[in-house]
């Protein structure tokens, strides 16, 4: 009778040792991907772990063959990553140039990043669309845009005066929230 | 005492279980530590630590998308200027989060992972304990002969069994948690669709680019892509063979040009030329006769002249 009621009792232990295991599992499981949960469901406005930071160091050789550091200058920077072979990127460069051309006199200013990608298709690909004046750093590795925390092209930061990543765009930049971030960072 | 023994044979066949897993790991071990690791794979074994953002449920080490690769360039770069992989992926969680690294952290609910083996392997062991002296207060008993274990006491045999079964379970459960959080990232594979290249003309221009800068290898796996979306195309084909040759991988790109080569078409003269040149390669009878075939159907074709030269050069 002892016997079999010690052997209920570890049963009921080894039950309940389970069932906490279950629980654990799903309480970390559930709270790992809390911090994901946020992000946009097919490109959008999202979050990255760079906001509120200073912005990552951006130099190198533009595809004019000159030199370029990104230094805080007083100016609001729009970052745009592209890439030649990327239809979005087709889509929104006009957009850009535009939005540039409508706020360069009021404290904006737009730096690209041209990422794994050839200088000769990157030149080729402006070229086609009429672009002829934009400043775009290579990275034929890829090694800016993961700096800038990027997860593909094309993708657009908004840094500060101050040189603070501020907000972030994946996929082709949608123009009215690119409007509205730069009237938020340029008017503070 | 047919009983006893096969009662014993379950615990017996784990703990040869567990003493081979074991041997298999100091094998490994052994293996790693007679020289240290190359930097390819150093690369291959940070990247494996890191998940690709965006991918769904794979590592940095085993993703072919843009983003993957240039990741895998950036931990390569940062290890030759000598940077640890805690600091490469202290690095790399600045930029994208906490989700990146695979590993579990050292803080908040990813503690648990780190305590919860301990926990279940301590609480294992302690279940082991009571059921033992619970059975032993209940049945005193005469001495076993020598030889046998009787079911209720503890053996060696027994005690090692409860052992791997805790350690067992103790692996698997932040080996699921781990799983499970990379597993579901749907928002993720849904910006990977849009973001990487999709169509073929897409998969065309990035494999030109990365022709470009001489990436065969990474072009050849370009052309891969838009061969999986149009399959019939040679003109795919011949370029994906022609990458896989510069590539340095002259038997694939034989097993691919093969069909073109075959075949009457726009294609055919390149590949037929790809075909001879990766049976070169190889050392085969056969590139001879297939780059003369080359020659005798196509005597203009701009890469003739080389390749009468090379014939030449074999007599």
């Amino acid at each position: 009778m002892t016997r079999r009621t010690g052997g209920r009792r570890i049963g009921v232990l080894a039950v309940a040792l389970g069932l906490g295991l279950v629980l654990t599992v799903l309480g970390v499981a559930v709270a790992r991907d809390g911090g994901t949960a946020d992000g946009p469901s097919s490109g959008g406005e999202t979050h990255s772990a760079l906001d509120g930071r200073p912005a990552p160091a951006l130099a190198g050789t533009t595809l004019t063959g000159d030199r370029f550091r990104l230094r805080p200058d007083g100016r609001v920077t729009v970052v745009n990553i592209w890439a030649s072979w990327c239809g979005p990127c087709r889509q929104e460069l006009p957009t850009l140039v535009r939005v540039r051309h409508q706020w360069q006199h009021r404290g904006v200013r737009l730096v690209t990043i041209n990422t794994k990608d050839g200088p000769v298709a990157a030149r080729s690909f402006l070229h086609r669309l009429h672009v002829t004046d934009l400043l775009a750093v290579s990275d034929p590795q890829g090694r800016r845009a993961v700096a800038w925390g990027a997860t593909g092209v094309p993708e657009t930061v908004v840094v500060d005066r101050h040189g603070i990543v501020r907000a972030r765009w994946l996929g082709a930049v949608d123009r009215n929230w690119l409007d509205q971030e730069l009237h938020r960072w340029t008017a503070s | 005492m047919d009983r006893v023994v096969s009662r014993r044979l379950p615990f017996r066949l784990a703990f040869g279980l567990a003493l081979l897993c074991a041997a298999a790991a100091c094998v490994l071990v052994a293996r790693g530590a007679g020289q240290p690791p190359s930097l390819d794979t150093q690369v291959q074994q940070v990247a494996a630590t890191l998940s690709c953002p965006a991918c769904q449920a794979e590592s940095v080490a085993a993703s072919n998308a843009p983003i993957a690769q240039s990741m895998r360039s950036e931990i390569r770069q940062q290890l030759r200027q000598g940077q640890s992989p805690a600091q490469i992926r202290s690095w790399f969680r600045a930029r994208y989060g906490d989700q990146v690294v695979l590993l579990p952290g050292s803080h908040g609910p990813d503690v648990l992972l780190w305590v919860l083996p301990v926990v279940v392997l301590a609480g294992g062991a302690a279940v082991g304990v009571v059921v033992v002296r619970r059975r032993r207060r209940a049945r005193p008993r005469a001495p076993a002969p020598p030889g046998t274990v009787s079911p209720g006491t503890l053996s060696p045999w027994r005690l090692a069994a409860v052992a791997c079964l805790c350690a067992a379970v103790g692996a698997a459960v932040p080996a699921l948690i781990m799983t499970h959080s990379t597993a579901s990232q749907p928002d993720q594979a849904a910006l990977s669709s849009d973001l990487a290249p999709a169509s073929v003309a897409q998969w065309r221009s990035l494999a030109g680019s990365l022709e470009a800068q001489e990436k065969f290898s990474a072009a050849a796996a370009a052309w891969r892509k838009a061969l999986q979306l149009r399959p019939r195309s040679a003109s795919i084909r011949a370029s994906l063979a022609f990458d896989l040759l510069r590539a340095g991988r002259p038997a694939a790109a034989e097993g691919i040009a093969a069909p073109v080569a075959r075949q009457r078409g726009a294609q055919r003269p390149v590949a037929l030329l790809v075909l001879g040149l990766a049976q070169r390669d190889r050392h085969e009878p056969a590139a001879g006769h297939t780059l003369r075939t080359f020659l005798h159907d196509y005597p203009h074709h701009p890469a003739a002249g080389q390749v009468r030269r090379l014939l030449r050069e074999r007599q």
